[in-house]
């Protein structure tokens, strides 16, 4: 629920608010809820976007979110429940198959590259990044990168603004 | 009054098919948008490197 938010205010702040930018959009649906077992959630999210710039990627081994944690000073599930005195049993009905004992996935993030960015074969570096992720509860997260509903909207705006200024 | 029932039945039919077409047209494009990344990240890392050249945004999110 809180991801569909995020990628809502991808939609809102980046295609809807930046017609004419010469961007890629590369959005990655993985599997951390219960709810987001097989393809059907990802299909109807994917839903949300309609628009040539955007690629569309089903990550249901969470190739792609365990890629990118470090670069977020993602907490493993593990961490995170032990950190804030919960047993593994009890969060295990809420999040996907073996996340809770998987190592760390980075979720709820957003990453901008600049035009040379290349992924031949490490991955690439964010030149900025953001996050719907609690710092209070991600511990590790970096608090400053942590934005929230019309905040990340409105952040998400000022990075497109940066990049393209003559938007019109 | 026979010719005019049967040309709304006509009418009615077509654009049933019409309407399921669109559903199925756009079902697939649908399905065309969502690529799976179960095999490899390779699909993610050539779209990403294709795009050299210009600006890239990533986002990662749970679908539910």
């Amino acid at each position: 629920m809180n991801c569909i938010r995020g990628a809502r205010a991808v939609q809102e702040s980046i295609i809807e608010g930046f017609p004419e930018a010469d961007i890629d959009v590369l959005i990655v649906w993985t599997h951390i809820l219960k709810g987001d077992a097989g393809d059907a959630a990802a299909r109807k999210s994917s839903r949300i976007f309609d628009d040539p710039r955007v690629s569309q990627f089903h990550d249901g081994r969470r190739r792609v979110a365990r890629a990118f944690a470090g670069y977020v000073n993602m907490p493993s599930m593990s961490k995170m429940i032990d950190e804030v005195g919960l047993k593994p049993g009890q969060v295990n009905s809420v999040f996907s198959p073996g996340f809770v004992k998987d190592d760390a996935a980075a979720f709820d993030l957003l990453m901008f590259f600049e035009a040379d960015a290349r992924w031949a074969d490490d991955i690439p570096e964010p030149s900025t990044w953001m996050t719907q992720l609690d710092p209070d509860m991600f511990i590790g997260i970096d608090r400053h990168r942590f934005h929230w509903g019309p905040a990340l909207v409105a952040e998400l705006r000022r990075e497109m603004t940066k990049r393209f200024p003559n938007n019109p | 009054m026979i010719f005019q029932f049967a040309k709304t039945i006509g009418i009615v039919g077509v654009s049933a098919i019409w309407m399921l077409a669109g559903c199925a047209s756009a079902s697939r494009q649908n399905d065309q948008q969502l690529v799976s990344l179960d095999q490899s990240l390779d699909p993610l890392r050539d779209r990403f490197d294709t795009g050299f050249g210009r600006r890239r945004f990533v986002g990662i999110f749970a679908p539910s």
